[in-house]
């Protein structure tokens, strides 16, 4: 576990979407990447307040942008996954391989 | 970007208030960005608006929800007596209060929703309560409270001229009581008064506007110089009329509504010195008024007449109405400091009886105020304390379930104590929902009241001043704090009762659920709301009946087919009775000439007409021949005139003689129609065909006898008048009556055209049909009638849910008791009866003690009743009927729960 706590599914949902996006990741494309790959509803609230979670457990790094007047001139929060959360992603991939490993006749190929 | 493409800035507003700071500017920046990126590019502006609002309201949970779970974590660490106390301690401390409101806001909020039943029912119970209450006091306190829009409006005074001899008669006492000054009697006030600080008059004229822009009809208003500085409202630009600008001399200058100058004027800065040209003649403009300036005349006959005046010029011009000495003016005055009305009445009274001994003229003096308002007052509070009793009802329904709830909870706060929780605390989460029930229960009661106001403007009844009518937020307020207080009182009683006590016998009691005292109290409350009901019931009853019986009169003519237009001949283009004739004779075979019109016909005093006190003189008279008695009041009646075929045309039966034909023309003899009511008051057995009548220095002979036909209300009693050939006397404003095949209102365009047929340039108006003008007659009645019956309707809903609750709280309480009755052989319609006569008892009760208010209470109502006493048996039999059959249809249900009763289960519980 290396000392970290596990991440949750949506934890990992964002942090994907950050490191698909790459360039530019801010709270629109994050959810709409979500929406868009998983097919689910996505709440702009859970989105935000995981964004921060993140940040909090220094998963995530996030810096300002420049503002645009479509803001209203205000800045956007950008976001990239610190060398920690790359961690943490593979820590999940492989506790979950790790569980999954032996059920491939009934669930399929991971 | 332009303007009107902003987001919603309501919801952006919440949405920052709910943000936490670390996020906000982020997250609202995002959401207004995809906003005008995608979404606004997409949707319509209403559409995007609405997805504006549903992702705000969406985020708003999300973080309430969040910070709520946040606190309430906090506050397990809290109590747990863990380590972690220690570390995060101090900080929990200082938030626990708040924590601990957080959290029992969140209890109460998962409490109700487990519940929904009994949340919603509170909630529709305060909230049509508190609705109907914040509407009709909103209507209260914009119609009757609000001051007038004038400065220091409490010294503003009506000044009227009274002539004394008919002072308290109850149909022409009105009318001479309140009747306009002329120019010489404005003029002895104005220069003698000691008690007014400034006097002044006014009126009103229809002058064709044709400079600049479109010619169209406007509403003038006739001011003398002081009437804006007696009202106290200041110019915007410019000034009013100048001292020597009224009167014999006026000059022909115009001071302009605010809306006037923006039309026409395009709200030029630099209008003063520009014309404006009135009927032909130019007016140089002085000044421009402020918005919302507005002036009512409050002669008899125009009630509804809000007071908006194109522009303002003054009194005295030649061409209208020839001058001053035909001008009707009304008076109003300042009083000066310390003046009573009392002590201005004395000092007016004297200026206009003059020399003359006994006086026969005097002044009335009416508070401004009053005055606009007129009757409204009475059936407006009426109609506020029937939506007071409501709100009772309302509270009656709230205290009933509080208390049922309160009772069989008591096990579960019974057991939360005995686990240890601190009473205040229980107490306090009590507290909490019921307050949260309120709440919902006043923002539902918010929005019927804001609909309910909207709707009541809209189906514009005619009282003055009602579309200045918002919600009103003080008794909103109020409304509500009666509703939570309601619930939290019931609510909480017995739970305080019992906190204070031991947890043992209720402990010991919960097992068995034998719930006493509580449930005796709750069917007091129940008898009173049916008491409450039955008393709104019965008013609203009653005027139900009232109006039945109005529109059961027969108007004295047969409305149905007869269409009717106004037209107001301008008197600067047909100045002798000879062109005013001439158009008319014209006028009416134009329209005998349109296909579909049977015949047609004229007056100048129309039957519901809505001018018809204006245009409807009382005359004196004399009989010729008769001697007229010392003491006896002279005979008097109103006066019409009538074009040929008046009455063949509007259905009026002649019951003797004949009515006006073509043969009565200018130069042929002087004759009159007289109505029965004037035939049997003033001739009594007599014939008074061939009689002869002296009015002014005429005299005229009677030729026919007719119908009498109502006024201006099916209620209103019909009063002595007579007609006169309008050949003989020649009047400008004529109603003028078609009677055709079908539908009238099809016609009506015809009509118009037939009457542009002879002048392109007169107006035209008042265009309708008998039958609509007979029911408007009859919308004050209808509108009381309506209101009542929503209330009294609201009631019944209510009582039937309060009935229901109660029952079926008694019988869900009486489970054991049921079993074991059946257990021992009771039969399951015996169980019903039992039951059913337990709430029919309580019905009873309540629907005795109602009557028997309702028979006190309704005499507030007797002087709206038309041929219904207050105590009108067939009501109050009904009233009865109808809450026990209400009463016996809320009870069947859970009586019939009751009768279901497993007798093993109950005594397999034991």
């Amino acid at each position: 576990m290396g000392g970290q706590a596990p991440v949750g599914e949506f934890e990992q949902l964002v942090l994907l979407a950050v490191m698909q996006i790459g360039d530019g990741a801010y709270g629109v494309p994050v959810r709409r990447e979500i929406e868009r790959r998983t097919g689910r509803d996505v709440s702009r609230g859970a989105v935000y307040t995981t964004l921060d979670r993140l940040e909090g457990k220094g998963l995530l790094g996030s810096w300002l942008g420049e503002p645009t007047p479509e803001r209203s001139g205000k800045a956007k929060r950008f976001y990239r996954v610190e060398r920690a959360g790359i961690k943490a992603l593979k820590e999940s991939r492989t506790a979950l391989r790790s569980m999954w490993t032996g059920l491939e006749p009934v669930l399929g190929e991971l | 970007m332009s303007g009107s493409k902003k987001k919603p800035q309501l919801a952006a507003a919440l949405l920052w208030l709910s943000l936490p700071r670390r996020e906000r500017i982020i997250v609202m920046a995002d959401l207004e960005e995809e906003y005008r990126n995608d979404i606004l590019t997409t949707l319509s502006h209403r559409q995007a608006r609405v997805w504006y609002w549903r992702e705000a309201i969406s985020l708003m949970r999300w973080y309430l929800i969040s910070r709520i779970r946040k606190y309430a974590h906090h506050d397990l660490r809290q109590l747990s007596p863990s380590p972690i106390r220690s570390e995060s301690g101090t900080i929990a401390r200082s938030h626990s209060f708040i924590q601990s409101v957080l959290q029992d806001i969140q209890f109460g909020i998962r409490s109700l929703r487990r519940r929904p039943l009994f949340t919603a029912v509170a909630v529709i119970t305060l909230g049509l309560g508190i609705g109907a209450t914040t509407t009709m006091f909103s209507a209260v306190d914009g119609v009757l409270l609000r001051p007038l829009s004038y400065e220091d409006p409490e010294k503003l005074v009506s000044v009227w001229l009274t002539h004394l001899e008919w002072r308290g008669h109850p149909f022409f006492g009105d009318y001479w009581d309140r009747g306009p000054l002329d120019f010489s009697q404005y003029e002895t006030w104005r220069d003698a008064t000691t008690q007014f600080r400034s006097v002044a008059v006014h009126g009103e004229h229809t002058m064709t506007v044709t400079e600049p822009g479109e010619p169209e009809q406007l509403s003038v208003g006739l001011a003398s110089a002081g009437l804006f500085q007696t009202l106290g409202a200041h110019p915007l630009i410019g000034r009013g009329f100048l001292p020597g600008e009224d009167g014999p001399t006026a000059k022909r200058v115009v001071v302009l509504s605010s809306s006037l100058w923006r039309t026409r004027f395009a709200a030029d800065p630099a209008v003063l010195g520009r014309t404006l040209t009135l009927d032909g003649n130019a007016y140089s403009v002085v000044g421009v008024l402020p918005a919302g300036f507005r002036l009512s005349t409050l002669v008899l006959g125009t009630p509804s007449e809000r007071g908006d005046r194109a522009a303002w010029i003054p009194i005295g011009q030649p061409e209208i109405l020839g001058g001053l000495d035909n001008q009707d003016m009304e008076g109003i005055g300042r009083l000066a400091p310390g003046v009573s009305i009392e002590q201005a009445r004395a000092e007016t009274d004297a200026l206009f009886a003059g020399e003359e001994r006994p006086p026969r003229m005097g002044a009335g003096l009416v508070f401004r105020k009053n005055d606009e308002t007129g009757g409204y007052s009475t059936p407006l509070f009426l109609l506020l304390g029937a939506a007071g009793i409501l709100l009772l009802t309302a509270c009656c329904n709230v205290a009933m379930l509080a208390m049922g709830e309160a009772t069989g909870r008591r096990h579960e706060i019974t057991i939360r104590a005995a686990l240890g929780a601190r009473i205040p605390r229980i107490v306090r989460q009590i507290l909490t929902e019921s307050v949260l029930l309120g709440l919902l229960g006043s923002a539902l009661g918010a929005l019927l009241a804001f609909a309910g106001t909207s709707l009541l403007v809209s189906l514009g009844p005619p009282i003055p001043r009602l579309d200045g009518v918002h919600m009103s937020t003080r008794v909103l307020l109020f409304a509500s704090s009666a509703g939570i207080a309601t619930g939290v009182l019931f609510g909480l009683a017995p739970s305080a009762l019992f906190a204070r006590g031991s947890a043992g016998p209720a402990l010991r009691g919960a097992g068995t659920r034998t719930i006493t005292g509580g449930h005796t109290v709750q069917r007091h409350v129940v008898s009173l709301e049916i008491a409450l009901t039955a008393v709104l019931l019965v008013a609203g009853g009653l005027l139900t009946r009232s109006l039945a019986n109005i529109f059961a009169i027969d108007p004295g003519f047969d409305a149905p087919n007869v269409a009717t237009l106004h037209v107001p001949l301008p008197e600067s283009r047909y100045a002798t009775g000879a062109d005013v004739s001439a158009f008319f004779r014209e006028v009416q075979q134009r329209i005998e000439a349109v296909p579909g019109v049977v015949s047609a016909s004229g007056t100048a005093a129309l039957p519901f007409g809505e001018a018809f006190y204006v245009e409807t003189p009382v005359f004196l008279f004399e009989v010729v021949g008769r001697e007229s008695q010392e003491d006896e009041r002279s005979p008097q009646a109103l006066r019409g005139t009538a074009l040929p075929h008046l009455h063949e045309t509007l259905g009026v039966p002649v019951l003797s003689g004949r009515g006006f034909t073509d043969a009565d023309g200018a130069n042929a003899s002087r004759v009159l129609v007289i109505n029965e009511t004037m035939a049997r008051r003033y001739w009594r057995d007599e014939s008074p065909i061939g009689a002869t009548v002296e009015l002014g220095n005429d005299t005229w002979t009677v030729v026919g006898i007719v119908g009498d036909v109502r006024h201006v209300g099916l209620g209103v009693d019909v009063e002595p008048m007579f007609h006169l050939p309008s050949y003989q006397h020649p009047t400008h404003g004529m109603s003028l009556v078609a009677r055709t095949e079908g539908d009238p209102r099809r016609l009506l365009p015809q009509l118009r055209k037939a009457v542009w047929s002879v002048d392109a340039n007169v107006p035209v108006t008042r265009v309708n049909t008998m039958t609509s003008l007979i029911s408007e007659s009859g919308s004050d009645e209808r509108y009381r009638t309506l209101l009542m019956l929503v209330f009294s309707i609201t009631a019944v809903v209510l009582a039937t849910t309060g009935i229901f609750g109660v029952t079926a709280q008694g019988v869900a309480n009486r489970t054991r008791e049921m079993g074991i009755r059946m257990a021992l052989g009771a039969r399951e319609n015996g169980l019903v009866g039992m039951v059913l006569r337990g709430s029919l008892f309580t019905t009873l009760v309540g629907t005795a003690i109602g009557l028997v208010a309702a028979l006190w209470a309704t005499r507030l109502l007797s002087q709206f009743l038309f041929a219904v006493e207050t105590s009108d048996p067939l009501t109050y039999g009904t009233v009865a009927l109808l809450l026990v059959m209400v009463c016996l249809v809320a009870s069947y249900f859970p009586a019939r729960r009751a009768s279901r009763v497993d007798p093993v289960e109950v005594l397999r519980a034991e």
